[in-house]
């Protein structure tokens, strides 16, 4: 922090003064991480789109493996750079590259966007602080959100085809921005609050136990299948999805849908009132702990939304109703 | 001798080696209030030691070498880590951020180890500090306090670690570099191969260290992930990283219910501060960190003391007059934000505000007589009779002297764009050109002139050059947030019939726009829709006899061509100052630059840019001050 000049200043000899000791030699613990970041940061540019900055990142690196105390103390000491909203994209880099299953992100940084980019399937990825738009951005992994997220986080996110690395899914388990999960083919769960646009053109299998804002799945396509049991009103509007409420909703515009399940439709089927009440309860722990979020998803199974959508079009297929 | 002549006489012998003659003579009190020990009072510029604290030390060390490492930590604080208090708020803001109630433990922590470090890399203190912290760690143990066992010997433990000459004298040998470690490597080894040695030989090596420094097991695991936390010669940020790296390692050992007892100046607390150096530091963060880092330390600053208040928040509520707009977003929350952040680069003209000009002025009458000029015959008072000498009467003049505004400064008339593709005053980095405008005004405010100017988009808002500042700071907070299209005639309009020193913010729109219209002839109607915008400067150059006009703007104007006409008629009387944020557009306005007059263009395509622009016609205010202001650029 001392300017040299002023070091200078206390080293010099004044009249009378006993001669200062030499300075001691020391060496500063080289930070590989910050050289990487400074030349990556310097060729990266905003506004052109994740994969662009992400894939630069690639010729930066030199094969290192930082913590992740490393990598949210560059954070830290980054976060006023003027591209500071593409440090997303370098987490993600080495979040995807990093040995650990379970990653836990808790800063307060709702500037950043892209955080969790192209998660890898199987790995997980936690939010427990404050994040911006994109977060999870085509990823394959599962994706917690237990603190804030921003905007458009889950778009485009699709289980990975291998069993073993098939873990994929988007959960919502405090606050959220609009249009989550948009375009995604996976299973997208909300617990809390999640804004406008929830799922839409999603193609998996979403549920709803909080609160969404309007347009919850809308837009989707078959073969998303929607259960709602929380509260949103113009629900799977212009889908083609198969669209099931357990609570009393308004739905949108439905004369696409492949078949929608109103609330009193529902209580003539037990079976997949029980079925419904089984996954809510699988996940409502999870409210207060993230960790059983994850276990809710390990135990339905690698693509989770599959599964559950083959386990309802089954227990509709006994009712009598083909929805296949 | 007693204990507190011995402070005195080590005291002057470590003053004068730390080179800190204006620091007050240190303190022997029995006790301290909150921890026990040693402080620093940053209030009273004196070292606090407590008795018993000494005593407690001196059973373990020499009273000699017990007061050397109290006074030399104490004046480290002073010296070298915080050193600056803008460090130590933003750093403890931060923490509280992260850690939220192990925050001040964290940091307290945290700011010993950067102090320390330094002190021993800068050789202002010796081996004494490290068996400081060996005698504390064993005071700590007898005490079953495992909590500042460990703390007290993880900081040995870095610093023995991290300074060469420390782990030296340790391990007996030197440190291996990474390259020394891979010349044992056997022949043929694949990267990923050397890499896996590598490692494994460091480790190797750091398990005989930590075996040397007699760490438990669990001190052991923290000390891994603390021992190459940077923490000597850093950045402010580089602190930042290194304090959450300390702080998560060893995060775990402090209990959550923890209460540090704070006294008046301990090393984490607040208390003690004079509110000017609270409000100097504010400042000095805005400037080094920006807006977001001095919004979370003013936060900060409100929870734990509660008796600050910030100054520039205090201002009169009538800074914004006038009828309003209902697209013209007045955004006053943000004047004391940008007030402060434009406080630091004030340039005041040294010089006579007045000069006096000689000049001719009547002096009563005479009578004509032969010879005298005609046209200082006083015509009404002559009873008729023209010329005729002992009847008629003439003028007398004298000479005298007038005050002249010759050398004074420029009363100032700055248009700023708030149109959506410039900075909202909300913006997470700060609007920067509310920021230069800002700078300006307050130099030209400074200096005795009038400040007043026009805030655009697809409307305008303008405001007369007048002495309230805050009506001007109000105007250029101000954000319409739409297209970028000038109503050059309203502005035209503004600036013919404004009135020097009204404070009341005036606004356009098409009602306005239409009722000029009806009231024009049809001759000048066809001026304006022809786009003859050439001011008529006989009716405002008296008006505007010395004015500065700046003018901050993306360039992306519809009607820029309009703009320049504007300009070029009012720099006639006018010097034209135009601030370009947009690189490109500043090329096509720098070639027209040399038809304009008295129009000078400037890039400014980064913030620091504008700042710097602004600052720096500031201080052309003093370099100009001493010549003519329109032969200068």
């Amino acid at each position: 922090m001392i300017p040299k000049l002023e070091q200078m200043a206390y080293k010099m000899q004044p009249a009378g003064h006993e001669e200062p000791a030499p300075r001691r030699n020391f060496g500063k613990p080289d930070s590989k991480l910050a050289q990487v970041f400074e030349r990556w940061i310097e060729n990266a540019r905003v506004h052109v789109g994740a994969m662009t900055n992400y894939e630069l990142l690639g010729i930066c690196d030199s094969n290192l493996q930082p913590t992740l105390e490393e990598l949210h103390s560059i954070v830290l000491h980054y976060q006023d750079h003027p591209k500071r909203q593409e440090i997303g994209l370098f987490l993600s880099y080495y979040f995807n590259k990093s040995p650990e299953e379970v990653i836990c992100y808790e800063l307060d940084t709702d500037w950043m966007t892209s955080l969790g980019y192209r998660l890898p399937g199987g790995k997980t990825l936690v939010n427990l602080g404050k994040t911006g738009p994109s977060f999870g951005y085509q990823a394959h992994g599962i994706l917690i959100n237990a603190g804030e997220a921003g905007y458009t986080a889950g778009t485009e996110i699709e289980a990975e085809p291998q069993l073993s690395r098939g873990y994929c899914s988007f959960i919502n388990l405090n606050k959220i921005g609009t249009y989550v999960g948009s375009s995604s083919d996976t299973l997208l769960v909300n617990l809390s609050n999640a804004d406008l646009g929830f799922g839409t053109s999603a193609k998996g299998a979403i549920l709803n136990f909080g609160s969404c804002g309007a347009q919850l799945a809308s837009s989707t396509h078959y073969p998303c299948m929607l259960i709602n049991d929380g509260k949103s009103y113009l629900v799977g509007h212009n889908s083609s999805g198969l669209l099931i409420s357990t609570t009393q909703t308004h739905f949108g515009n439905t004369e696409h849908a492949r078949r929608v399940f109103k609330q009193n439709e529902c209580e003539q089927i037990p079976e997949l009132v029980k079925y419904v009440g089984n996954l809510r309860a699988m996940f409502e722990p999870a409210k207060n702990d993230w960790k059983k979020a994850l276990e809710a998803v390990k135990q339905l199974g690698p693509n989770a939304h599959n599964k559950i959508k083959q386990d309802v079009e089954e227990i509709l297929w006994r009712a009598n109703y083909d929805t296949r | 001798m007693t204990l507190d002549k011995n402070l005195q006489e080590m005291w002057l012998k470590e003053k004068k080696r730390f080179n800190q003659p204006a620091l007050n003579d240190p303190e022997l009190v029995p006790a301290l209030e909150g921890q026990d020990s040693a402080a620093l009072d940053w209030e009273a510029r004196r070292i606090r030691v407590s008795q018993g604290f000494v005593k407690e030390l001196t059973t373990d060390l020499p009273e000699e070498k017990a007061l050397k490492s109290i006074v030399r930590h104490e004046l480290g604080h002073w010296c070298y880590f915080p050193q600056d208090l803008a460090q130590k708020l933003y750093l403890l803001a931060e923490a509280d951020g992260i850690f939220k109630g192990k925050a001040t433990a964290i940091y307290q922590w945290y700011s010993d180890l950067a102090n320390e470090g330094a002190l021993l890399t800068e050789a202002m203190a010796n081996e004494e500090i490290l068996e400081m912290r060996e005698v504390f760690a064993k005071k700590a143990n007898a005490k079953k306090d495992e909590i500042s066992a460990a703390l007290n010997n993880l900081l040995r433990g870095m610093y023995l670690y991290q300074i060469p000459e420390f782990y030296e004298k340790t391990m007996g040998k030197k440190k291996q570099t990474d390259e020394g470690i891979l010349k044992t490597a056997p022949t043929g080894l694949t990267e990923d191969e050397k890499k896996a040695y590598l490692h494994k030989e460091r480790e190797k090596l750091d398990a005989e260290f930590v075996k040397k420094l007699g760490l438990t097991k669990k001190e052991q695991e923290i000390f891994g992930k603390t021992k190459n936390v940077p923490f000597i010669n850093l950045s402010i940020e580089e602190h930042l990283a290194s304090l959450y790296r300390f702080g998560k390692a060893v995060e775990e050992l402090i209990p959550p219910e923890i209460v540090i007892k704070i006294g008046c100046c301990g090393n984490g607390s607040l208390n003690g501060i004079p509110i000017a150096a609270l409000d100097g530091a504010l400042s000095g963060i805005l400037n080094l960190k920006g807006v977001r880092a001095y919004n979370i330390v003013k936060g900060m600053l409100k929870k734990l003391r509660p008796d600050f208040d910030d100054p520039f928040d205090e201002r009169p509520k009538t800074a914004a007059i006038g009828a309003g707009h209902a697209d013209f977003k007045r955004n006053d929350n943000f004047i004391s934000l940008y007030d402060r952040w434009a406080s630091g680069a004030i340039y005041i003209v040294k010089r006579p505000v007045e000069k006096d000009a000689t000049a001719l002025f009547r002096s009563g009458k005479k009578e004509f007589e032969v010879g005298d000029p005609v046209h200082k015959i006083d015509v009404f008072g002559s009873r008729g009779m023209i010329g005729i000498p002992g009847i008629s009467k003439v003028h007398q003049e004298e000479t005298g002297t007038i005050p002249s505004v010759e050398f004074s400064i420029p009363h100032l008339n700055l248009g700023i764009d708030s149109s959506g593709s410039m900075a909202h005053p909300n913006a997470p980095r700060g609007a920067s050109q509310i920021l230069a405008a800002f700078i300006i005004g307050k130099n030209y405010h400074a200096n005795g002139s009038m400040v007043g100017g026009w805030n655009f988009s697809e409307d305008i808002a303008f405001l007369p050059p007048n002495r309230d500042l805050d009506a001007y700071f109000s105007l250029m907070c101000g954000y319409w947030g739409g297209g970028t299209y000038l109503n050059i005639d309203k502005l035209k309009k503004f600036v013919a019939q404004s009135r020097f020193g009204e404070k009341e913010i005036q606004f356009s729109d098409e009602q306005d726009y239409k009722h000029l219209l009806a009231r024009m002839t049809e001759e000048e109607k066809k001026q304006v829709m022809d786009k003859n915008l050439h001011l008529d400067m006989k009716k405002i150059k008296a008006k505007y006899e010395k004015l500065d006009n700046v003018l901050i703007t993306d360039g992306a104007i519809g009607n820029a061509e309009d703009v320049l006409r504007y300009l070029q008629s009012l720099g006639e009387i006018t010097r034209n100052f135009v601030f370009i944020t947009d690189k490109g557009i500043y090329k096509d306005w720098k070639k027209l630059e040399s038809t304009l007059p008295n129009t000078f263009v400037y890039e400014a395509t980064t913030p620091e840019d504008l700042r710097n622009l602004a600052m720096g016609r500031s201080k052309a205010l003093v370099t100009e001050s001493h010549t003519n202001y329109r032969r200068v650029q």
